[in-house]
């Protein structure tokens, strides 16, 4: 839809500095600070965990534990998609009890995809549908723990060492920082979170605060080493022409980096990876932005401040045949999300890094765009017999659409398929949700609420220059 | 649109005692379609430059096409063989030079003139195949990629859709009357 819509066509800035500008599908608004703000400028904190063919969700915590793997969803390890488990029954052989032959369900796995199932690589049919398959274990993992433990021993051993040797030099933080430091993960304090991650900080407080008796005293072997004469010759096997269809693909090996199959016969299959719901954060004003639903099957959000619902959109509504210099009139559509009715003014464009290269004549006056209106599609739209508009200004108007005139001259210098770019900026009110807030508390209503004005420079591209045969 | 109820029975075709083909397939020029298939309305199969022989047990589904057509520069009529218990999945086509057993032709796959299929093959949904080769068997091509693979497991049999659809079919469509050879 996006290339349907065409959204890319009108960038909006939203860092003043930099420049930078994004179409405003693509944007947030912090109705505290009152600025338009992108995924770059916000904070991402994980949210919650799902995966989406079991539809069962996990907090941040219990997902890193778990390796953030679904525990009843797989994939197929030949084209990497889901794999359904099947049942089938089997008729096994007569026991000496029973005359008849006993009638038992068995379950194997098999993907819909590529047709690979649990039967073609020889894995057993199991009795039970869930819980019952095993992933493969990474061969390296015990040495890989065993190191872990060792290296958290030698860091603690260090610190205390370190601490021991040189006088404990007074820094300049009161005591109740050093306290604060010692005893609490910086994870109480809202939107501040420590560099390392709430896995790695847990591990170090809790080294902090162990005494230096209950130090286990932890030593590894090395790893081996072999001389040069002990090691095996080359395999001449190795020379034989390799059969593609029984090794695995590059995708196929790399798809599970901890143990990697080699061979097609030992593929075995894997857990799903969980995907990840994530709340975005003012980096000024901590609020929060975007805070999702926790239950899996819901796709709608707790807090949903995107740009499309507070600031006006633009877009352009009919296009016409642009050539190098000659002037050409657009029309443009401004569409109200609000509940307010607003005016709008433009104003041109001031200096900027974006590359204008047309000039652009706007309307000179405000223009009001009405409100949006949920039930203006079951009501009848009769013709406004108020129709107090410029007709020269003002194109259209369907409740809180309003269709507008621009004339565009491309600079001359222009060659044929250049993408013409023209700069505005234009102002607008953007009521806060206070007075709601403060009827749903049951206190006064405002006479008249308090309108905050907001400028945003808009660069809309208006499309490519004509050739002049056409 | 005015459509002819009953369309001229094709006098080349010959169709096997309990072979079920629609009336409303499309069968050009020097056909034998063997016993227990299935031809549903809206195939076709075209024997432009040679006859075709089908086996026993295919299930040939909607606006399925398979084309017997010399490659350019060929002149002479080729035999096209195909195999039994094949199934050519809607919008499937086959152009090649023969087809072997249970072979599954999934949905919008076309093999091309160049590609010889042996047995229990399976080309996925969409896939289009024209290398110059014989595919072997057990042979799966699937996916955006063409991921290749040799399966190991049997492919399910087709008989409990064959049954289910000789019994459903003549209550829906006209049949083409069966006329075996004396």
């Amino acid at each position: 839809m996006a290339s349907l819509l065409q959204v890319d066509r009108v960038q909006y800035v939203f860092d003043v500095d930099t420049q930078d500008s994004q179409s405003l599908s693509r944007l947030y608004f912090c109705i505290y600070c009152l600025g338009l703000r992108s995924s770059h400028n916000l904070l991402h904190e994980d949210d919650s965990h799902f995966c989406p063919q079991a539809l069962d969700s996990l907090a941040s915590a219990e997902a890193v534990s778990r390796k953030n793997k679904c525990s009843n969803s797989w994939r197929c390890p030949a084209c990497l998609h889901t794999l359904s488990t099947r049942a089938t029954s089997t008729i096994s052989p007569p026991t000496t009890d029973s005359n008849k032959p006993t009638v038992k369900t068995v379950y194997y796995q098999s993907c819909t995809f590529c047709r690979w199932s649990t039967r073609s690589v020889g894995i057993d049919d199991k009795e039970v549908a869930n819980d019952a398959w095993m992933e493969k274990e990474n061969p390296s993992l015990p040495r890989i723990n065993k190191l872990l433990e060792y290296y958290k021993y030698l860091e603690h051993k260090e610190k205390v060492e370190q601490a021991r040797k040189s006088p404990i030099k007074k820094e300049l933080m009161s005591v109740t920082m050093q306290l604060k430091q010692k005893y609490t993960s910086s994870k109480h304090s809202p939107g501040k979170k420590s560099m390392f991650g709430d896995s790695l900080s847990g591990a170090l407080s809790s080294l902090r605060l162990k005494d230096v008796s209950s130090l286990k005293d932890v030593s590894i072997d090395a790893s081996s080493t072999l001389a040069l004469d002990d090691v095996e010759k080359l395999n001449t096997d190795v020379y034989k022409p390799v059969q593609f269809t029984a090794m695995t693909s590059t995708a196929q090996r790399l798809d599970q980096p901890g143990n990697q199959i080699i061979e097609c016969s030992d593929l075995a299959p894997r857990r799903s990876q969980m995907f990840m719901k994530q709340s975005l954060r003012c980096k000024i004003c901590d609020h929060n932005i975007i805070k999702p639903e926790y239950s899996p099957t819901s796709i709608k959000f707790k807090i949903h401040l995107i740009a499309l619902n507070h600031i006006p959109d633009i877009r352009i509504s009919k296009p016409s045949t642009l050539r190098a210099g000659e002037r050409c009139q657009f029309v443009l559509s401004i569409t109200n999300p609000t509940e307010h009715v607003i005016h709008a003014t433009f104003l041109p464009m001031e200096e900027t890094k974006h590359e204008i290269n047309a000039k652009i004549e706007l309307p000179t006056c405000d223009i009001v765009v009405g409100k949006f209106d949920d039930a203006a599609e079951f009501v009848d739209q009769l013709t406004s017999t108020n129709n107090t508009d410029d007709a020269s200004i003002i194109a259209f108007r369907r409740g809180n659409k309003v269709g507008f005139y621009v004339h565009c001259t491309p600079d001359p210098a222009l060659s044929p398929g250049d993408n013409v770019w023209v700069g505005m900026r234009f102002k607008h009110e953007h009521y806060g949700s206070a007075p709601l807030a403060l009827l749903l508390k049951g206190g006064e209503v405002e006479k008249e609420p308090e309108p905050n004005w907001l400028t945003h420079s808009v660069f809309i591209n208006l499309g490519k220059i004509q050739s002049s045969l056409e | 649109m005015l459509s002819q109820r009953k369309q001229k029975t094709n006098p080349n075709a010959i169709v096997a005692a309990d072979a079920l083909v629609c009336e409303e397939a499309t069968l050009e020029g020097s056909i034998t379609i063997g016993a227990n298939c299935v031809v549903h309305p809206k195939a076709g199969i075209f024997a432009k430059d040679g006859p075709i022989v089908i086996g026993q047990g295919n299930i040939i589904e909607e606006q399925t096409r398979i084309i017997n057509r010399n490659p350019p520069g060929v002149t002479g009529s080729s035999q096209l063989i195909i195999g039994n218990c094949n199934t050519f999945e809607v919008g499937s086509e086959f152009e090649g030079k023969s087809l072997g057993n249970n072979n599954v032709l999934e949905a919008k796959a076309r093999v091309g003139p160049n590609t010889t299929l042996s047995n229990s093959c399976v080309i996925g949904a969409g896939c289009h195949v024209n290398t110059e080769e014989i595919l072997p068997e057990n042979t799966i091509i699937c996916g955006d990629n063409y991921l290749r693979r040799i399966n190991n497991d049997k492919l399910p049999s087709q008989t409990p859709q064959l049954d289910f659809l000789k019994k459903i079919l003549p209550n829906y469509h006209f049949l083409v009357k069966p006329n075996k050879p004396t």
